[in-house]
């Protein structure tokens, strides 16, 4: 059975929906890194970077890095139909933003959770916390506008990178400001968060609580 | 054609599952849905089954129900059984049912089964063949069944 070393409202939660959806079997080792220093010492046998997400196949291969997972399960089923195949012109697209909600969004959270990790002090550490969460509401303006989208990012099915988009984009600065920034994404979003296949896994997961959008 | 979603049924998919199994055996009074409902339950929370669906954009158009069955011979590795294949009459010959075999046959190698096993009970040769292009061997093992009186 696949393995996923990840936590509640993590980078882990995309797989995870993406698996359920598929009706894939999973066993998730929680391990909320950002919290507590015995779940980043738990995912160091697997990742040295401490983070979540890492995942085991059944071979003990281990894959890292939530876009790449996300990537490479949709690969392995290509009859699910959550990506493009190589042979879709679409496929450039998703590769292209998959990797940049990754890269220009998703990896701040590295600083956000520790601003002294890049050597901010104290005073400079809220405002330099600012700047990223500014930056990555522009990055979703920026990403909102190059898209085409029709009931989902890609087209009119739904795919990987939509449930990336759905997670990521309730990371800080928050849904609220996401909509603003990206008011075609935050109409998909929404059609994800109300999805009923995915009702019983959100409330697990990532629940809507009151106020969770701010 | 539109694009196609293949994914495992959940609690809110009974309607359209049993509208969609007016095409499976269309003779039959479909399933009252007090009495569907907690057979459908049951099914979704056995831990053995799993009902795959085909969506074109809303619309469920093609399924079929995997049974992965624990076992003592073959080193313990798991066989599974594909029953209730299924695509509504408005969609076939479009690789729908094709789909949903294979993610059966992809969840059955993923949980380590050793073999796939299906039987049908029809006998036009396009049918059989449709089987056979999906990767099952026909006439490997003598199939019986007996039905209660």
């Amino acid at each position: 059975m696949l393995k996923i070393f990840g936590a509640a409202g993590s980078g882990s939660v995309p797989i995870e929906a993406m698996l359920t959806l598929l009706g894939i079997p999973y066993e998730v080792i929680e391990a909320v890194t950002w919290e507590d220093e015995a779940a980043r010492q738990r995912v160091e046998a697997v990742n040295p970077l401490r983070q979540v997400p890492a995942l085991v196949l059944p071979s003990g291969e281990v894959i890292t890095e939530s876009a790449a997972i996300l990537i490479h399960l949709a690969d392995l089923h290509p009859e699910a139909g959550l990506a493009p195949g190589l042979g879709d012109p679409r496929r450039a697209q998703y590769l292209r933003w998959m990797v940049y909600v990754s890269a220009a969004i998703y990896a701040f959270v590295w600083i956000i959770d520790d601003p002294m990790r890049v050597g901010a002090d104290k005073e400079q550490a809220l405002s330099m916390i600012d700047r990223i969460h500014d930056r990555r509401a522009d990055c979703w303006r920026m990403m909102d506008e190059q898209i085409a989208p029709d009931r989902y990012i890609l087209g009119d099915r739904l795919s990987v990178l939509d449930l990336y988009v759905a997670v990521v984009s309730r990371f800080a600065p928050g849904r609220a400001r996401f909509n603003r920034s990206a008011p075609k994404m935050a109409e998909i979003v929404r059609r994800i968060d109300a999805d009923p296949r995915l009702t019983e896994f959100w409330s697990k997961r990532f629940p809507f609580n009151a106020g969770w959008d701010q | 054609m539109a694009d196609v979603l293949v994914r495992a049924a959940t609690e809110p998919d009974l309607p359209a599952v049993l509208e969609l199994y007016r095409h499976l055996h269309p003779h039959e009074p479909p399933l009252e849905p007090a009495t569907a409902k907690p057979v459908w339950s049951a099914l979704l929370a056995s831990g053995l089954t799993t009902v795959i669906l085909a969506q074109v954009a809303e619309r469920l158009v093609s399924s079929c129900t995997l049974a992965i069955v624990p076992n003592l011979s073959r080193g313990g590795r798991s066989y599974a059984m594909i029953e209730n294949v299924v695509t509504h009459a408005d969609y076939r010959r479009q690789g729908l049912g094709r789909r949903v075999l294979q993610h059966a046959i992809a969840l059955a190698w993923q949980a380590d089964c050793y073999k796939v096993h299906l039987a049908t009970g029809s006998h036009r040769e396009s049918t059989l063949r449709f089987y056979e292009s999906s990767g099952f061997q026909r006439g490997g093992k003598t199939y019986f069944e007996v039905r209660r009186p």
